[in-house]
């Protein structure tokens, strides 16, 4: 076989490979976004409380302020990084119309497994505590022996420090930030 | 021995991938932290090697000799990809365990081993049983493996960790060798 022979087989394998992976990639690609999305969609459902919240669509980074089809704001959704024991630990925060918080959850974090790990609702319901403060509560946001109102928890007051705080920071900026406009619209 | 038996005896035992040549160990210690990754695992690369060996097969003889390796390769990286892509949007959850091992799968010695196999002058069903007990004796070593260090872990946390790996890989082979497979 000559090699000019050999060099056009082997173009065609290529082009037939790449050609392949692209139809394969084309038909399962919206089901792995969807896949991927999921951890996330999950999160926000369970920071606005709001089972509604799971049909949105788009872009899902925050931060989000979700509205009614009549332009209502309803939920503003922030992600909070605080530093923890382990590293950053990410978190999303969810306010309602009312300026309460309508839930703090984990959505990724390094802490130590049995003892930091308290701040998941798998393991413990202590970040359930926030779920109703009102926004205005921030600047005294703190653990009670920081001189707050929050419980830590006995073994991993560093990591629920840098929860409190990382809550107390992004209230804080919420107070003082204006208007948002609508990211997402809740239909139904 | 039938033919068969032999093929069979070769790549389950004598020239098993993972204790008679030590091929695929990477995963083998990484991944086998359990036996739920373990199963993952090894239906994943079992998957890889019989469809690309098959499909090189079938097209050996438009391959050409002096391009066998990347040719080779080019068909290996698309069963693999194509495994990939399926397991995240069928068993998403399942492919986060093994992602990472997932992808270099297309990496693995022993699926190159086989499909050069597969390239030369061999019968159609020689490839598939011959690339079927491969992947076998690999998915087999990498159960143990992933189910000894679940079960041992249990009371000895070392199992599940790089070492644990590393000692019970090892004692698999010094079984394997005191009960006389010979490569």
């Amino acid at each position: 076989m000559s090699p000019l022979i050999s060099a056009i087989r082997l173009a065609a394998i290529g082009t037939a490979v790449a050609g392949a992976l692209a139809a394969v990639n084309s038909v399962t690609r919206g089901r792995i976004e969807a896949n991927e999305q999921r951890p996330m969609v999950k999160a926000l459902i369970d920071v606005t409380g709001d089972p509604r919240v799971g049909g949105l669509t788009g872009s899902l980074d925050p931060p989000l302020t979700i509205c009614l089809a009549t332009g209502v704001p309803l939920y503003r959704v922030r992600h909070i990084s605080g530093r923890g024991y382990g590293g950053a630990i990410e978190m999303l925060l969810g306010i309602d119309a009312a300026d309460r918080v309508t839930g703090v959850r984990v959505i990724g974090h390094h802490e130590s497994r049995g003892i930091g790990d308290v701040i998941e609702t798998d393991n413990s319901a202590w970040i359930i505590g926030f779920n109703g403060l009102p926004v205005s509560i921030a600047p005294a946001l703190a653990l009670t022996r920081d001189g707050g109102t929050i419980d830590g928890v006995t073994g991993a007051t560093i990591t629920t420090r840098a929860v409190v705080s990382g809550v107390r920071d992004a209230l804080v900026e919420t107070q003082n930030a204006p208007a948002t406009r609508c990211t997402h619209v809740l239909s139904g | 021995m039938s033919y068969r038996a032999d093929i069979a005896h070769g790549n389950g035992w004598r020239d098993n991938p993972a204790l008679g040549r030590l091929l695929g160990l990477c995963p083998l210690l990484v991944v086998a932290t359990n036996t739920v990754n373990a199963l993952v695992l090894s239906i994943a690369a079992a998957a890889v090697l019989v469809t690309s060996n098959v499909f090189i097969a079938s097209i050996r003889r438009f391959i050409p000799d002096t391009a066998r390796l990347p040719a080779t390769m080019l068909l290996i990286g698309l069963c693999t990809s194509t495994v990939a892509l399926l397991m995240q949007t069928f068993a998403f959850d399942v492919y986060e365990r093994i992602a990472v091992f997932m992808q270099i799968v297309v990496t693995n010695y022993f699926t190159l081993v086989r499909a050069e196999t597969a390239v030369q002058e061999r019968a159609f069903g020689y490839v598939s049983f011959d690339s079927i007990t491969t992947a076998a004796g690999f998915g087999i070593v990498l159960l143990i493996v992933g189910a000894t260090r679940e079960i041992v872990g249990q009371g000895l946390p070392l199992a599940v960790l790089a070492p644990g790996a590393f000692l019970i890989a090892g004692l698999l082979l010094a079984a394997a060798n005191a009960l006389g497979r010979r490569s």
